[in-house]
C-alpha cells in the first residue's frame, strides 16, 4: 500500500489520498475520485478504497478526494455548491505540480458524475471520464412508459412520487437534511447536455456511462442515452453499461467486485495524451 | 491545525488525524474512537467537528479508522475485535509520543464507545477517563440493531425496484454493504454493555438513555437516530451536543 495524505487548492483547504504504484508510469493518465453524495473520499462500502488500490496494483496513479465542505476538506465560502467541479481543476494542478501523470481521467457516481461532467467542460486536462448514474435524459420510449406508468398507479389508486427536493448540496446545512430531501444536481437542458457531447466528441475523450438499477424509473432501457443523443450512436470511445442489479453505493460486494474490474480494465485502455 | 499521518505496521499502516490543540495545551490527549461501517460512515464528518471543537479547547485530539476500514491498511474480511483493540492500542501510543501528554480521554461513539471501555478494561490501553457516547446497552444489541437495519434496508430496497432490478443477496460476510467477516457478530456480542470495572472516570453521553446513578453522565439534546433506516446515510452532525460535551470535558481533565 503507497498511499499519502495531501492538501491543495487555495490555502489547501482540499484533502485527498494519493494512491501510487510502485512504479508509477508516467505516461498513464491518472484517476480522479470525487465523493458519492456526502460520504467521504473512502466512497459508499469503501468502494472509493478498493478501487484506488485495484487501480494501483495496475500500474495507475489515482486521488481519492473530499470536495468542498465533505470529509477533511474545508467549506469554501461563498462559492456555489454547483460549482464543485473547481474542487477536480484545484486536484489537477496539485498532481500537474508533482508530475506524475499524462492527462487525467474521472470516476464519478451519482453527485460525483455530474462533478466529472462539470469538469470535463472546464479543463481540457481531462482525457476520460466515468459518469455511474449521472444525468438522464427522456426519450420517446421513456414518456410513454411514464404516462402508461402514471395510468396503471391512477388506476390502482398509488400516489404520485413527489419530486420536490429543496436542500443545497454542500456545507453544514447539507449535512442537516436526510438523503431523499437533497437535490444532488441539476440535470442539464438536452441542449445543453448535447452541445457539452459534442465538444466531448471532438476532443476524443474516452467516455463511460454507467445506469444501475438505482435510478430505473428514470433509465429505463439500455440504449436509452444513444436515443437521447444520437451523436454518439457510432462514436467509438464510448462504452456504455445499463447494469439494473447494481446500485451507485455498490451495497453488494459481488457488484462492487465486478464494478472495479470494469473500471480498471476501462482506465487501462486510456492512454495518457493531451486532449486536442 | 491538522496533521494526517499513518502509524502501525508498514504493511498495513493505520490512517489517522491529529488536531494539534489552539492555546495552551493540557495534559489530556482525547482519542475518538469511531463506530462501525454505515455509523462510521455517517458520522466521519461530525467526529472530525467534534474534534476541531475539542482541540479549541486545548486538547490535542487524534481520529483514526481501524485496520480494513477506511482509510487504513487491511482488508475488512480479516476485521476482529482483537485487532481493534490493537488498533487503539496503536492510537493511544502514537498520541502520547505525538503530543507528550501524560493523560488520555477515550471518546468512544457507539460501537467505538464499546471498544473504549474493552480497551481500558483489559488494560490494553491506560487511559485516566472514558466517555462512551450513545453507547449501545451491549454489544449482543448493537449487533441486533446492525442486522435489523440491514433487514429493513434490504426491504426498503427491493420495494423501490422492479424485479428485474433487484439487488442480490447479500453474502453471508457482508452487513449494509460493508465487510462482516464469520465470527465478527459473536466478537463484538462479546462486548458488555456499561461496565463497573472501569478504572478512572466515566462519562456517559446521551440523550435517551440514563446510567445508574453512580455514573457521570452528559444529557445531549441531539438524537442520533442509529435505528431509523430512513437516516442510514444521513450524516450525523450534532453541533449542540458537540459544544455541551467539549465544555464538560474542558471543565474536568487537565
Amino acid at each position: 500500500m503507497n498511499e499519502r495524505a495531501i492538501s491543495f487548492g487555495e490555502s489547501g483547504a482540499l484533502f485527498g489520498i494519493l494512491g501510487a504504484p510502485e512504479v508509477p508510469d508516467p505516461a498513464r493518465p491518472a484517476v480522479l475520485i470525487p465523493n458519492t453524495g456526502l460520504t467521504h473520499r473512502v466512497g459508499p462500502g469503501r468502494m472509493h478504497v478498493e478501487l484506488a488500490r485495484a487501480l494501483a496494483a495496475a500500474g495507475v496513479v489515482s486521488l481519492r478526494l473530499d470536495n468542498a465542505g465533505l470529509g477533511d476538506s474545508e467549506v469554501v465560502p461563498g462559492r456555489h455548491p454547483a460549482l464543485s467541479a473547481l474542487d477536480l481543476c484545484a486536484a489537477m494542478d496539485a498532481l500537474d505540480a508533482r508530475n506524475i501523470s499524462s492527462g487525467y481521467v474521472v470516476i464519478g457516481s451519482h453527485s460525483g458524475a455530474h462533478d466529472a461532467h462539470q469538469a470535463a467542460r472546464l479543463d481540457p486536462r481531462i482525457v476520460g471520464a466515468v459518469f455511474v448514474d449521472g444525468y438522464i435524459h427522456g426519450t420517446p420510449r421513456v414518456w410513454l412508459n411514464r404516462l402508461l406508468g402514471r395510468v396503471r398507479d391512477r388506476q390502482r389508486g398509488d400516489a404520485e412520487r413527489s419530486d420536490l427536493h429543496l436542500s443545497p448540496r454542500s456545507g453544514d446545512a447539507l449535512h442537516a437534511a436526510v438523503d431523499a430531501e437533497i437535490r444532488w444536481f441539476d440535470t442539464p437542458s438536452h441542449e445543453r447536455m448535447e452541445a457539452d457531447l459534442f465538444d466531448f466528441v471532438r476532443r476524443q475523450l474516452t467516455l463511460m456511462y454507467i445506469y444501475t438499477g438505482d435510478v430505473e424509473r428514470d433509465y429505463q432501457y439500455a440504449a436509452q442515452l444513444i436515443d437521447a443523443f444520437p451523436l454518439l450512436r457510432n462514436y467509438r470511445r464510448l462504452t456504455l453499461r445499463h447494469i439494473p442489479e447494481a446500485d451507485h453505493r455498490y451495497s453488494r460486494r459481488s457488484t462492487r467486485e465486478a464494478m472495479i474490474d470494469v473500471l480498471v480494465d476501462w482506465t487501462l485502455g486510456i492512454s495518457g495524451r493531451p486532449a486536442g | 491545525m491538522n496533521n494526517p499521518l499513518y502509524f502501525g505496521s508498514a504493511s498495513q499502516p493505520l490512517f489517522g488525524m491529529l488536531h494539534r490543540p489552539q492555546g495552551a495545551l493540557r495534559q489530556t490527549g482525547i482519542v475518538l474512537c469511531p463506530s462501525w461501517g454505515t455509523e462510521a460512515l455517517r458520522s466521519y464528518r461530525g467526529l472530525r467537528q467534534l474534534a476541531q471543537v475539542l482541540s479549541q479547547s486545548g486538547f490535542p485530539v487524534l481520529r483514526f479508522d481501524y485496520s480494513g476500514t477506511g482509510d487504513s491498511g487491511g482488508d475488512g474480511r480479516q476485521a476482529s475485535v482483537a485487532n481493534w483493540l490493537d488498533d487503539l492500542r496503536e492510537a493511544a501510543a502514537l498520541l502520547r509520543s505525538e503530543t507528550g501528554v501524560n493523560g488520555l480521554c477515550l471518546t468512544g461513539l457507539r460501537f467505538g464507545a464499546l471498544l473504549a471501555q474493552e480497551a481500558v478494561a483489559s488494560g490494553a490501553v491506560s487511559a485516566q477517563s472514558v466517555a462512551l457516547w450513545d453507547a449501545p446497552p451491549s454489544g449482543e444489541v448493537f449487533v441486533a440493531n446492525l442486522q435489523q437495519m440491514d433487514q429493513a434496508f434490504n426491504e426498503k430496497l427491493a420495494q423501490q425496484r422492479k424485479l428485474r432490478s433487484q439487488l442480490a443477496a447479500p453474502a453471508r460476510d457482508e452487513l449494509l454493504g460493508h465487510d462482516w467477516p464469520d465470527g465478527l457478530d459473536a466478537d463484538i456480542a462479546r462486548l458488555p454493555g456499561l461496565r463497573k470495572d472501569l478504572p478512572g472516570r466515566v462519562i456517559f453521553v446521551s440523550r435517551d438513555r440514563t446510567p445508574p446513578d453512580s455514573v457521570e453522565s452528559i444529557r445531549l439534546p441531539d438524537a442520533g437516530h442509529w435505528s431509523d433506516v430512513d437516516r442510514i446515510h444521513a450524516p450525523w452532525l450534532p453541533a449542540a451536543s458537540f459544544r455541551i460535551v467539549s465544555q464538560r470535558l474542558a471543565d474536568g481533565l487537565p
